[in-house]
Order: C-alpha cells, then structure tokens, then sequence
C-alpha cells in the first residue's frame, strides 16, 4: 500500500499554489493507493484554492486513490465543515448534485456537470434572491455562470469537468465565485486555433485578453461566436468588479474603470482557473413589466 | 386588424442556457417564416439568455435569411431587462458577423 502525502500552501500565494498543483500532478505517475492532504497551518482557504484544489483531488479521485485530510486551523476546519468539503471523495458522495451547506455565505462546491447545469442554476438563483439579492434581478448572474459552464464544455477538453464555488461578503456586499478546470487552457486553445490558420501566435496573456473581445473564438463548435467570455467581462463591468483569469503561462486582471493587467506568470498551468467580483449594490430591482416591444 | 400569436418561450424550451435548445427556438422561428405567420415570443423575467442558446436560434436566423427579416417577423413580450439584453446581443451579433 502506497501512500503519499501533499502539503496545502498556508497562504494564498498564487506561485505557492500552482507549484503546488504541478507538483501534485506529478505525484500521480507514482503508483499511489492512499493520499493524505496536510492543511498543516492553514487557517483560511479562498474560493480559488478550493476549486483548484478540487480539481486535483479528482484527478487522484480518477485514479482510484483513497483520500484523506488531517490539520488545518480551527477556522479552516469548521469551514470545511460548513460546505461539507471532505465528503466531497467519499464513494456515496455525489459531487455532481447541488449540495447544501450549513452556512448562508457560501454556496456550495459543485462538480460542472453538463446536465445539471440547468438545476444547478435554478438552485443558485433561490440562494442568491433569499440571501442576498431579494427583489433584485439574479438572471444576470446565472447567465454568466452558464457562460462559464459552457466555456468549458464548449473548449476545455479536460479530464475533469471542473469546479465551481460562490462567496458573499456581506459587509462589502461582494459576491465573487471561481471556477477551475484542469483542460488545453484558453491561451492554448485560441493558440491552437490560431496555428492552424495561420495566424500569429499570441503570448498567454495577450491570448486571454483576445478572447475577451466580442466575436473572438476557437470556433471549437460551429455554434460558437466569441460572445460568451466577452459576456462574462461586461458583467464585471456592469457590476463594478473585477474579472480574473489564470491560463497555461499568462494572467489577467481587469478591475472596473482601471486598466487591464496582463503578465507573463511561468506557473505552467494546465488549464484555467476564473474568478469574478461582482458588487451586489449594483443589481437592477426586478423589473415585473412585461410589454410587447419591437427587436 | 390581426393579432398575432403568443408563444411562450418556456412551452419550446427546457432552457434557455445551450445550444440545443436554442435550435428547437430557430427551428420554431423558421416554421413561422416558411407560413409567413409572424408572431410574439414571450420570454419570462427569470430565463438567463445565455450567448450558446442566442447563437443557435436568433444568430441562426440573422444567418440564414438575415437581421431586417428577424426584426419585421417577431416581437419580444418581456421586461426592460430582457429587452435590453437580447437587443445587446443582437446589435453585438449584426456588428460583427453581418458586416
């Protein structure tokens, strides 16, 4: 019986962490049975380190590993608690449902899975108007999540689906969510495409920021047109937040009425890791007047 | 005068969130043209028009028989908001892929 032990970064450095996820990935050419994860001094774990660290936890979860925890702080350990977090690898546990948790700050873990993407959203919908955004308009906010949701179907190519979790902040009334997958990465993928048509290759960076433009695609399905990520920075915009993306070697930041941040990392990602702010004082009220208008 | 048919947008689609469903839309929309019967859509407060579903029924029809067609063919019965979003994409749509 083999076993291995990984040990979680106790901050939220992001260098720390994919260093951490590449040296994990490669863990897994050794043949293991059993992985511990070491939380050790961690006293906090952010909406990012969670999915990222989910993703990988499939990847052993794929290869038959059993998984366990041990340490972490006191805070860190009642969260997890709270969302339910190690369970998530048990073999009666299904990830790919909407699961509830036992705090009103975080929706749940969720696996991307394309059938449930609908339910998940409806789901989402009654957290977010319950909790916070009451007699607000939500749809803007599940839309952008099924964009994301597709992005990934649409062009990731990853062994694992991805993950999603949401985070409301009241006192600033910021929502944030982040989802991870460990697919070719957008810079890669829109690379790839264009490669192929003999264009000219882009750096990570610049690659994502293309693929925020309206209209710029990898045209992975005939159906695609470049909307959907261009949909996803407006929202941010709109909502006065800010868009965060990690891809293979480039990363971008694009806060509200400021100007985009892209830099070169050298964290080898493989894959794509989104997170966006939202602030929630910005939702329109719901609009209850239905007329019949011209397009 | 005549008036013409409500359709709800809910009795076409399970979703409004993928492709495929975006085409039983297209598929729907072209029916009526082929008859020449235009008609009301009725799309409620809470459906999140994502680009997947718009692509495969509204950019469809831009595609295949054009943007001044989709407007003089059908109507939206909805809210500002959902208004406003399908005019976005539509503008978006018409600016970059029928110019």
């Amino acid at each position: 019986m083999n076993l291995i032990t990984i040990i979680v970064p106790n901050n939220g450095n992001p260098d720390l962490w994919f260093e951490f996820i590449n040296d994990s990935i490669l863990k897994l050419n050794l043949d293991v049975d059993f992985l511990t994860v070491d939380f050790n001094t961690v006293s906090i774990l952010y909406p990012d380190d969670f999915v990222v660290l989910a993703c990988l936890l499939d990847l052993y979860h794929l290869k038959k590993v059993k998984i366990n925890f041990k340490n972490g702080l006191p805070y860190l350990k009642r969260h997890l608690k709270n969302i339910k977090f190690k369970k998530y690898w048990n073999e009666d546990f299904n990830r790919d449902r909407f699961t509830l948790t036992h705090t009103d700050k975080t929706l749940c873990l969720w696996h991307i899975c394309p059938e449930m993407i609908t339910s998940y959203c409806i789901e989402a919908k009654k957290f977010y108007e319950t909790v916070f955004l009451k007699d607000k308009d939500a749809v803007p906010l599940t839309k952008n999540l099924s964009e994301i949701f597709n992005n990934i179907f649409h062009h990731s190519e990853s062994k694992v689906n991805g993950y999603i979790i949401t985070q409301y902040f009241p006192k600033k009334n910021i929502l944030t969510f982040s989802v991870c997958d460990f697919g070719i990465g957008i810079a890669n993928c829109l690379n790839k495409y264009y490669s192929k048509k003999g264009k000219e290759i882009l750096s990570d960076s610049q690659a994502i920021r293309k693929s925020l433009n309206y209209g710029e695609s990898s045209y992975s399905n005939k159906q695609n047109k470049g909307f959907g990520l261009s949909d996803v920075l407006d929202f941010t915009e709109n909502f006065k937040g800010v868009l965060t993306i990690y891809s293979n070697n480039g990363y971008l930041e694009k806060e509200f009425d400021k100007d985009f941040i892209l830099l070169e990392t050298g964290h080898n990602f493989s894959g794509t890791l989104i997170k966006v702010e939202v602030n929630t004082l910005e939702f329109d009220k719901i609009d209850e007047e239905s007329l019949i208008h011209d397009l | 005068m005549n008036t013409l048919n409500n359709i709800s947008l809910k009795s076409i689609v399970l979703n409004t969130d993928t492709n495929v469903e975006g085409i039983k839309l297209y598929c729907i929309i072209e029916t009526s043209l082929k008859q020449g019967n235009p008609f009301v859509l009725e799309i409620e407060d809470d459906m999140p028009l994502t680009s997947s579903f718009l692509n495969s029924s509204f950019g469809n029809v831009i595609d295949v028989y054009g943007y001044s067609i989709l407007k003089s063919h059908l109507k939206l019965k909805c809210n500002k908001n959902q208004l406003d979003r399908v005019r976005k994409y539509l503008y978006k749509y018409n600016e970059i892929y029928q110019n």
